[in-house]
């Protein structure tokens, strides 16, 4: 509640473009923003290449932000967008493998309890590209397929097939490193 | 929140739902370049931020304005003489026929570049300017002759208006022989030609902050030759007159 008043006194302050407020706004959401660029790319410098992008949106077009939501939310979506844009500039497409039908495997959820932050999200960055785009909007952000598909240009069915199979793909790795990690 | 809420998705959600990373040190140095780049008015607030107060940016132009006014009034001005050579042997103008002054008088090069006048007015020193000649020839005792005449003339700060080659100058100094002793320390005779004397006496009491004399600084300092493209002259009513030197002293306006 006292961070959600403090970035709305920040709001007005990046809305009056005050250098101070900015830098406030930055050095109150950087941390938890690169944490969500960094699940988009494989590097670190990339993720902060997407960091550093994003906030210059966030402070060149606040006017956009018409106070529906948080304001946090929209910087994370902005971070998102800026994130998927680097993604289709650097020439990726998401590959799209339709499946006739989806199917999910037992679930096995509880492994992930015994995994680290960093362990995880090392995981997540060796995803393919089309599987950790729709993975991270769908399974983490919370969007739709629809929005998906609109957002990387591709088909609802390609959306869950790609969805289906980074789930996939990431409980085959948890899986091994659990088989190592017994032996 | 999707309705259909996989418990693997839950699960790594709630993992990175509190994941921050450190970020590195000069981030936000780029991203307030990148913001300058693309909004200049936040280059100019940024800088104007890292600068000194603004009581102290006024003190510092309130010094500056200070120094440049206190230069202008103390600045040097060259002097320019009536006489080329101050120092003429008065033993020649014994030789030298009785005749006008001015055809005797070694006249300078118009240093203004403007035929047939001397700037005395402009070009003299302020405390000359402020108290103009007068168009008389100053008598000289009978005593004094060529040599003292000559000594003085060498070691006496020279006067602007200063004629010791002039026949008039020194009328009985070919006659009065050479008795040089009891000479009094007096400035060497001054006589000026009708001509000078008349602008002398007529030239104006300028002021060194009038109108006429800023607008020649700024050309001044614009224009280091000697002879000026524009001149401005102020006259005892308070006009300013603007002469043009466009083709040095072939043609103007």
């Amino acid at each position: 509640m006292e961070q959600t008043v403090a970035l709305d006194h920040l709001y007005e302050g990046c809305k009056a473009n005050n250098p101070r407020a900015q830098e406030m706004l930055y050095r109150t959401l950087a941390s938890g923003m690169l944490g969500v660029c960094m699940r988009y790319v494989r590097t670190t410098a990339e993720a902060e290449d997407v960091l550093q992008a994003g906030f210059i949106k966030v402070f060149t077009q606040i006017e956009s932000f018409r106070g529906e939501g948080s304001f946090e939310g929209w910087i994370r979506r902005v971070m998102i967008n800026t994130a998927i844009e680097t993604y289709r500039k650097n020439g990726r497409s998401v590959q799209v493998v339709e499946l006739v039908e989806v199917t999910d495997a037992s679930q096995e959820a509880t492994v992930i309890d015994a995994l680290a932050c960093e362990d995880l999200l090392a995981m997540i960055r060796l995803l393919p590209d089309g599987y950790r785009a729709v993975f991270n909007l769908y399974a983490i952000e919370g969007y739709s397929h629809k929005e998906i598909a609109e957002l990387l240009d591709i088909s609802e069915g390609a959306s869950k097939s790609q969805l289906s199979r980074a789930r996939n793909w990431l409980k085959e790795r948890i899986k091994q490193i659990k088989a190592y990690e017994s032996r | 929140m999707n309705p259909d809420d996989n418990p693997f998705d839950r699960h790594i959600r709630d993992k990175m739902k509190n994941f921050t990373p450190d970020v590195s040190a000069g981030l936000w140095d780029k991203i307030e370049a990148g913001l300058a780049r693309q909004t200049p008015d936040r280059a100019a607030m940024s800088v104007r931020r890292r600068t000194v107060p603004v009581a102290w940016r006024w003190a510092a132009a309130a010094a500056l304005l200070v120094g440049v006014l206190s230069y202008w009034a103390s600045r040097p001005v060259p002097v320019i003489y009536l006489q080329g050579q101050a120092a003429a042997p008065v033993a020649e103008t014994d030789t030298q026929p009785a005749g006008p002054v001015s055809a005797s008088r070694p006249t300078r090069p118009a240093a203004s570049g403007m035929p047939g006048r001397t700037p005395i007015a402009r070009a003299t020193p302020r405390k000359t300017r402020s108290e103009p000649i007068p168009a008389v020839a100053v008598p000289i005792p009978e005593a004094v002759t060529s040599e003292p005449v000559v000594k003085q003339m060498s070691t006496a700060r020279p006067s602007p208006v200063a004629a010791p080659s002039s026949p008039r100058a020194t009328p009985e100094a070919g006659s009065s022989g050479s008795d040089t002793s009891g000479v009094p320390d007096v400035q060497p005779p001054v006589v000026l030609d009708d001509t000078a004397a008349e602008m002398l006496a007529s030239a104006p009491r300028s002021n060194p902050f009038g109108v006429s004399q800023l607008l020649n600084f700024v050309v001044g300092t614009v224009d280091r030759r000697e002879e000026k493209a524009v001149l401005f002259s102020s006259d005892s009513e308070g006009s300013i007159k603007i002469e043009f030197n466009l083709a040095r002293n072939r043609s103007r306006k």
